[in-house]
């Protein structure tokens, strides 16, 4: 079992599950309910094969992340590990609800994800952008 | 000028820096503050490389990591 702390906040749960929902396809996630060997969590995915990924609500507002996650490294780093399909689809998410929530950035639109280099790292980039013209037309 | 907001992230890690560009300084901050908020980014550095007022027609420009 190791253990590690993520940006993922407990205001944005849904966006959270539905992420875990489209990272890994097939898996169950459950509200509320306890993890094998662990305890009770706020949201577990049951993955195929048994290793469960655990969340717990900190004070700050944002999720703990336990999991049953084998390998070498520190318990953050297998964190990221195991939650790296999760990271794409989630920013996606909370990008969406601002869109959607957000009066500036009513008429923005969501660009499909690129691979780019920035300071010498590979890294997905999501890009909202303004022109969506979804107001103001005429009829 | 396009206004536009780039969200990248690291797949390996799920470190984030964010990219605002062409809003008004009001509206880039606010949109900032909002972004930090909602990634739970609460230690982020916030740099800003360029500053505009509303209809002042320069670049704006803001980046967060």
């Amino acid at each position: 079992m190791v253990r590690g702390t993520t940006n993922f906040t407990c205001e944005n749960k849904d966006v959270l599950i539905e992420a875990l929902k489209e990272a890994y396809e097939g898996a169950e996630v459950l509200e509320n309910t306890a993890m094998t060997y662990y305890g009770q969590c706020d949201i577990v995915l049951r993955r195929k094969g048994g290793r469960d990924i655990g969340f717990k609500q900190k004070a700050d507002g944002t999720y703990e992340c336990l999991a049953y996650e084998p390998g070498s490294g520190s318990g953050q780093s297998r964190i990221n590990s195991a939650l790296k399909p999760v990271y794409e689809p989630y920013v996606k998410g909370v990008a969406t609800k601002m869109m959607k929530s957000n009066p500036n950035l009513r008429d923005f639109i969501m660009q499909k994800p690129k691979e780019v280099e920035r300071n010498g790292k590979k890294m997905k980039r999501i890009r909202i952008q303004a022109g969506g013209g979804s107001s103001g037309g005429y009829i | 000028m396009t206004k536009y907001i780039d969200f990248f992230v690291d797949p390996d890690t799920g470190e984030m820096e964010i990219k605002i560009e062409g809003m008004p300084d009001g509206m880039c901050d606010a949109v900032a503050a909002e972004i930090l908020k909602k990634l739970g980014l609460t230690d982020a550095k916030v740099t800003k490389t360029a500053s505009a007022n509303e209809g002042g027609g320069q670049k704006r420009s803001l980046g967060m990591g």
